[in-house]
């Protein structure tokens, strides 16, 4: 394997992370777009229903779970910009806060499902339950898929030379990550603020 | 125009506290679910922009990005409306 | 590298997966009666009527399909074969790779031949059950099918690990599809919400858990065919050079 020096800084025109990782992340964009259409074909069709169980939702919840994962992607980007200037304490700092804060997400939402769980509204309870408990659900999948892969990062920044291999693996982690946060800007405010007029 | 992280985090956190203000009574609830949307949208660009540094050039990433988000935000808005 | 590699059974193989794609579609789908699939919550009597009806197409199609079911499984091991050029069939890792590619691909033929055979059964004497008895096999088919999308997992994260590992400057098969790969197996998990609904979309025969599992799977088999195809040529080349 050829030796590569460490430090490397972004160019302009680079493509950050892997070319791949980007198909799945399109891929992954694509079924949130179709998620959303499924849901506002749903809402047309009973605005009323969806209207009366948006107003269950605890909206204070989703503001706080938008601002946890805006924290943690800022420290996330740190962490790469710390990769790129080959700073290896920085990155092992900024990549546990990145997983502190994100984890902050997790609690949020447990807490969220079970408050739902005691309130006896569940997946089938109506459909505009079933999007709001699938699509969150696949969407937490995300996140508990990103939290391993910043885990294995932080592994990696212990041990791998700072090379431009781990600045393709930390960005392309970090595409993921941002990710997770950009499809919840598009959840939160479909789910929990779109009040009928 | 280079900003740095922190501003771009400060951006985001001060419109995701305007949607939440938009969602009260301040503005009827039209207006107010179409400007949630929208600014929605705006954060969007902002992450893919600035934190995922996704560029226009050299691969077409950043269009189908962008495509993404317009088709996106009218289905969502589009819906609204004619419900 | 020593000379020439022997890749005569490869090509023959790695069209089986089209085939298997081609006579599925048709067999199980339009003549079973399962593309699209009836609605979870379609009367027992419309299921019960159809296979009535409908006795010699539907066992003409699940015969023809469980026969053909073998050609997922030689797919799959051509594919693999190829997978051991890119992700090193040799080293124990790589062969760890190479091996559950096969796993998946040979379990995912017992996946479409056992259902298969419960659409079989509903077809065998229809006149003699209960309408509510062919309904639970055509269910009882569906939830089976469905519910073992893991194991076509296994396949495609196996293929999607393997295909991402080489080294080549323009590798065998791109990063794109061994990604697209990837994400159609995590994809699957969607299926998980399937016994959960008569209807809507996420039901059997839904937008997401029919329309879009079955076509993006189906779409994966015959693109990443040309790729191995391609590839078949690129070894041959490799070891005639070297």
């Amino acid at each position: 394997m050829p030796q590569l020096k460490g430090g490397i800084s972004g160019q302009a025109h680079h493509l950050p992370g892997d070319s791949g990782v980007w198909t799945f992340i399109i891929a992954d964009m694509g079924a949130f777009a179709m998620f959303f259409l499924v849901f506002t074909a749903g809402r047309m069709a009973s605005p009323d229903l969806f209207e009366a169980s948006r107003q269950h939702l605890d909206a204070t919840l989703g503001l706080l779970n938008t601002l946890i994962l805006l924290t943690s992607s800022l420290f996330m980007v740190k962490a790469v910009e710390a990769a790129r200037a080959g700073e290896r304490g920085a990155v092992q700092r900024n990549l546990a806060l990145t997983i502190l804060i994100g984890l902050g997400f997790a609690v949020t939402k447990i807490m969220e499902y079970k408050a739902k769980g005691a309130a006896g509204i569940g997946l089938t309870t109506n459909e505009f339950y079933t999007y709001y408990f699938a699509f969150t659900g696949i969407h937490f999948l995300h996140f508990i898929i990103g939290i391993g892969a910043l885990l294995m990062m932080v592994a990696k920044a212990r041990r791998d030379l700072l090379d431009a291999k781990f600045v393709t693996w930390i960005e392309s982690v970090g595409c993921y990550w941002h990710m997770v946060d950009l499809l919840w800007i598009m959840l939160f405010p479909l789910l929990y603020l779109l009040r009928a007029g | 125009m280079h900003l740095r992280a922190i501003h771009i985090w400060a951006i985001l956190v001060t419109a995701t506290l305007l949607s939440w203000f938009l969602k009260g009574d301040a503005v009827s609830a039209k207006v107010g679910a179409t400007a949630v949307i929208l600014i929605a949208a705006f954060k969007i660009n902002l992450v893919v922009g600035h934190f995922m540094e996704l560029k226009w050039q050299p691969r077409p990433f950043r269009i189908v990005v962008s495509v993404w988000l317009a088709l996106v935000t009218t289905i969502i808005i589009g819906g609204y409306w004619a419900a | 590298m020593s000379g020439k590699v022997d890749t005569r059974y490869w090509r023959f193989c790695a069209w089986m997966g089209p085939v298997f794609v081609a006579i599925f579609y048709y067999c199980w789908g339009v003549l079973g009666h399962n593309f699209p699939p009836f609605s979870p919550d379609a009367p027992a009597s419309e299921v019960a009527g159809y296979f009535r009806d409908h006795r010699d197409g539907v066992r003409l199609g699940m015969v023809i399909a469980m026969t053909a079911a073998p050609c997922y499984g030689v797919w799959g091991y051509a594919l693999a074969k190829v997978m051991e050029h890119t992700v090193g069939g040799d080293n124990p890792s790589g062969n760890l790779m190479v091996q559950l590619a096969r796993l998946g691909a040979a379990w995912t033929t017992i996946t479409v031949l056992v259902p298969t055979s419960f659409w079989l059964t509903a077809a065998f004497r229809p006149d003699a059950l209960p309408d509510w008895m062919i309904q639970m096999l055509y269910d009882m088919a569906w939830l089976l099918i469905d519910l073992a999308y893991a194991v076509t997992s296994v396949q495609l994260f196996a293929l999607g690990v393997g295909f991402m590992a080489d080294k080549r400057a323009v590798p065998l098969v791109p990063k794109w599809l061994a990604w697209y790969g990837i994400w159609v197996g995590f994809m699957f998990i969607a299926e998980c919400l399937m016994p959960y609904f008569m209807n809507g979309a996420f039901a059997r025969s839904g937008i997401l858990n029919f329309w879009i599992e079955f076509l993006i799977w189906m779409a994966w088999v015959p693109v990443l065919t040309v790729y191995a195809l391609k590839a078949i040529t690129r070894i041959e080349q490799e070891h005639a050079a070297a």
